[in-house]
């Protein structure tokens, strides 16, 4: 027997293993979460993150529990929830652009806490609607 | 039948969907009967069921907390409906406001009610798991149910997002918790040893309540959705949302991780604590009576997780009482605020200046709502908040107590701003002329004295103390 | 010994695939090509799952997340025109805070994991048909059956439906007074928060 094949199968993956890949996986959509801007890149973000926890169910029932089938009926859940998630989510993500031009979400900022000022309250959205309007303009103008 | 509320809540849904398509539109106005009177038999038939028994071997539970829980479910969904309708079949004065699709309307907010009513009888993960996003996803979308505002699709838009996360969370800490014990049964958990994996599930499991709950640091979203979503979808949020949210965190702190309830103490004694101050000084400073209200229903989640320290067998009676309490005044107090906005499409709290002259009956019942709110004695949130603040200083957070004394005055001085400009400033020149409508009026009468007869009479009470009391010791053998 | 080798490789092959395609889902400008990835990323998964002897699960995986979901988030760039916007790179800032969290998220996660006791059975061959038996767990009404679950995901599918319909669709339905039924922006009576707060000196709301 070769040696090399040897020693490459007794660094079979285990328990631990997998779970490494599925926190990689969810951390780097928790990383993909925190950066997007476009509110449909944040929602493939939390796919990935989705997935991964169902990943979770589907190992731990292979090596923890392999008689039943619990994780994986569960694993099944999890994706079809995720479509109802999706399925809602870009429902409003299509309606918002329609009336705002824009699903980024450093832009969504028409609701604020109010601003102690001299002046009063509201002055901040004021400016905030202002923008907005701004861009319904130049969007309406093309 | 066990599962009879939930069978009726469902198939009144699918009525209400298929009456929507061959009702004519003067006759639209049946799909909201529909709703009512599902919603009340479904309520019938809660009273109907044994408080405990178990349906397709286990699978689905009635226990004394979760009947109490369905009950309060099903009160909310009628109430919310009577709020709605106005709005719905275009009777307000003020156009800006209405939403559209009444029958799709009705159909999605009885499945989530369906939602919340499976999520307090499920007894594994997978039904919890489903049934919690049966309860949150279509909220998604009624939140964004008014497609002309874009604050309505912003709400839904950041509702969207942060609910996604929190259902990540919390679907990566059951995942360990499963592999910890082999099993989905949440009984399975109960006897785990601590071990870092099941820390982590737990602070995952956690955080994930945050979300759903709006306690501190995970209450972000709360005011901008409570904002931007169609006004009865914000009471909707403010009661069964939160009810939900409270039936979750029993679900896993009671039932699933009970046996390490006491190591949780200090760390839910601390979010008690910074979510009610922050939701109470930020409420300080808004001017939108809605996001007030988001505020104040934060600060209210830090009163109710009191409920969860100490000698937790009068923590169970103490939170449900409260949550009815909570559920009683806050519809209360928005039966007021959807009329003011259905009349003249205004929301901010400046508004309501002078109400008391011009429309003091709804003046006197918004008021009575706040002081339940606040806490004054003798209405029935003084004696929920009492309970609550009983059981903390029973298991030794004097210094909680402390906070939370100081917390009810700041939350005096928030809820009597209002009552401030209804009774002492000048009258609004341009008030509201129409008064309530009969749905208003009826929703206000009965809730207004629900919130007083709650706290004077001690049968409410005593009929969930008498019933809960024993829940948990029952749940968690010593 | 050469089956688990082989096993071994593809394993460490696979799980670098799919951790490639995720960094890309979420580091691509290109929002069409970050879907792209995670229908790749999404794809290794089934491989993945195919490998943990769960068949029909890969199966359940491919169609409906990739064939289903997928679809659907590239329709949405579609319409949101999301696909022809370069996404700026995050600033500095908050690629670091986003950086900072994930991998304390991932140090503590993979330390939790190792430094804990799973039950982990003996490697007991997983049923050769899983399929039939995840079949018969959906419609079991015994104990240990998930046929509640099961009947309450399709009222979840049906809401999210209705919900996605309602909010989606680009008519309003006939009778609905308040909505102008424009599908152009600036057709549509958008609500202002502006003059809500213009009321405060007389004028009612326009």
């Amino acid at each position: 027997m070769n040696p090399l094949i040897a020693q490459i199968a007794a660094h079979s993956p285990g328990l631990r293993d997998w779970l490494a890949l599925t926190s990689v996986i969810f951390s780097i959509g928790l990383y993909g979460l925190l950066t997007r801007r476009n509110a449909v890149g944040i929602l493939m973000a939390v796919e990935l993150m989705l997935n991964s926890a169902a990943m979770n169910f589907v190992i731990f029932n292979r090596f923890c529990l392999p008689a039943r089938m619990d994780g994986s009926v569960m694993a099944i859940f999890v994706i079809a929830v995720a479509a109802a998630e999706v399925v809602v989510g870009m429902a409003i993500f299509v309606a918002l652009y329609r009336y705002r031009g824009t699903v980024d979400v450093n832009q969504m900022n028409t609701m604020q806490d109010p601003v102690i000022s001299i002046e009063g309250p509201g002055d901040f959205n004021r400016e905030v609607m202002k923008n907005i309007n701004k861009q319904y303009k130049s969007r309406h103008d093309h | 039948m066990l599962m009879l509320p939930e069978i009726i809540v469902v198939v009144t849904a699918m009525a209400v969907l298929v009456a929507d398509l061959f009702l004519t539109e003067r006759l639209r106005m049946g799909v909201t009967w529909l709703s009512l009177a599902g919603l009340a038999v479904a309520a019938g038939a809660v009273f109907a069921t044994p408080m405990n028994g178990s349906m397709f071997g286990g699978q689905f539970v009635v226990d004394a907390v979760g009947w109490w829980f369905k009950l309060f479910f099903v009160i909310s969904g009628f109430f919310t409906v009577l709020l709605s309708m106005d709005l719905l079949h275009g009777r307000t004065t003020c156009r800006m406001r209405g939403i559209g699709s009444p029958g799709e309307y009705y159909t999605v907010l009885l499945f989530t009610i369906s939602g919340m009513m499976y999520l307090v009888s499920a007894r594994d993960m997978v039904l919890l798991y489903v049934s919690l996003e049966l309860a949150t996803i279509p909220l998604f979308a009624l939140a964004a149910w008014r497609r002309e505002d874009i604050r309505s699709g912003e709400a839904g838009l950041k509702y969207v997002i942060v609910g996604a996360l929190a259902s990540a969370f919390i679907l990566y800490g059951l995942g360990l918790i499963y592999g910890l014990t082999g099993q989905i049964s949440l009984d399975a958990a109960r006897v785990l040893k601590g071990s870092p994996a099941f820390w982590f599930a737990a602070a995952m499991l956690t955080a994930g309540i945050g979300f759903k709950l709006t306690l501190v640091p995970f209450h972000l979203w709360a005011a901008d959705v409570f904002e931007g979503a169609p006004m009865p979808i914000t009471a909707y949020l403010s009661v069964a949302s939160k009810g939900t949210g409270l039936a979750f965190m029993f679900q896993l702190f009671f039932r699933m991780m009970g046996g390490w309830v006491h190591d949780w103490a200090l760390m839910i004694a601390l979010f008690a604590a910074v979510t009610m101050t922050l939701g109470n000084c930020v409420a300080i400073v808004q001017h939108n009576i809605k996001r007030f209200m988001a505020f104040s229903a934060i600060s209210h989640a830090g009163v109710f997780i009191m409920g969860f320290l100490g000698p937790h067998d009068y923590g169970v009676p103490a939170m449900l009482f409260y949550l009815l309490a909570y559920i009683a005044s806050t519809l209360a107090l928005f039966a007021g605020i959807v009329w003011y906005s259905n009349e003249t499409g205004r929301e901010t709290i400046r508004d309501y200046r002078g109400l008391s002259r011009t429309n003091p009956l709804m003046a006197l019942a918004m008021m009575l709502a706040l002081f339940s709110l606040a806490g004054i004695p003798p209405l029935s949130g003084f004696v929920g908040k009492f309970f609550l603040f009983s059981v903390a200083a029973g298991a030794g957070f004097h210094w909680l107590v402390g906070i939370a004394a100081v917390n009810s005055t700041i939350a005096l001085y928030n809820y009597l701003r209002i009552v401030r400009e209804m009774y002492i400033e000048p009258v609004h020149e341009d008030g509201p002329a129409a008064p309530a409508s009969w749905s208003l009026s009826i929703t206000t009468a009965v809730l207004t004295t629900a919130l007083v007869l709650l706290g004077i009479i001690p049968f409410f009470y005593n009929a969930i103390n008498g019933s809960t009391i024993a829940w948990l010791s029952a749940v968690l053998p010593h | 010994m050469i089956a688990s080798a082989i096993y071994t490789v593809l394993f460490y092959a696979i799980a670098a695939g799919t951790i490639l395609l995720a960094l890309a889902v979420v580091n691509t400008r290109k929002l069409l090509r970050a879907a792209v990835a995670l229908m790749g990323a999404l794809s290794t998964t089934a491989g993945l799952y195919a490998m943990l002897d769960a068949q029909f699960l890969a199966g359940v995986q491919v169609l409906v997340y990739v064939g289903g979901i997928v679809v659907l988030i590239v329709f949405a760039i579609m319409l949101t025109r999301s696909g022809e916007l370069l996404e700026d790179n995050p600033t500095l800032k908050r690629k670091l805070v986003g950086a900072v969290i994930s991998i304390g998220f991932l140090v503590s996660s993979v330390g939790a994991v190792w430094g804990s006791p799973f039950a982990i059975a003996s490697a007991g061959k997983a049923p050769a048909n899983d399929a039939l038996m995840i079949g018969k767990a959906l419609l079991d009404y015994g104990p240990g059956g998930f046929v509640v679950p099961f009947e309450v995901i399709s009222l979840l599918l049906l809401a999210a439906m209705l919900g996605g319909i309602v909010i989606a669709r680009k008519t309003p339905p006939t009778g609905q007074p308040f909505t102008s039924g424009g599908d152009l922006p600036g057709e549509a009576e958008v609500y202002h928060p502006l003059s809500q707060r213009d009321d405060e000196t007389g004028g009612r709301a326009s």
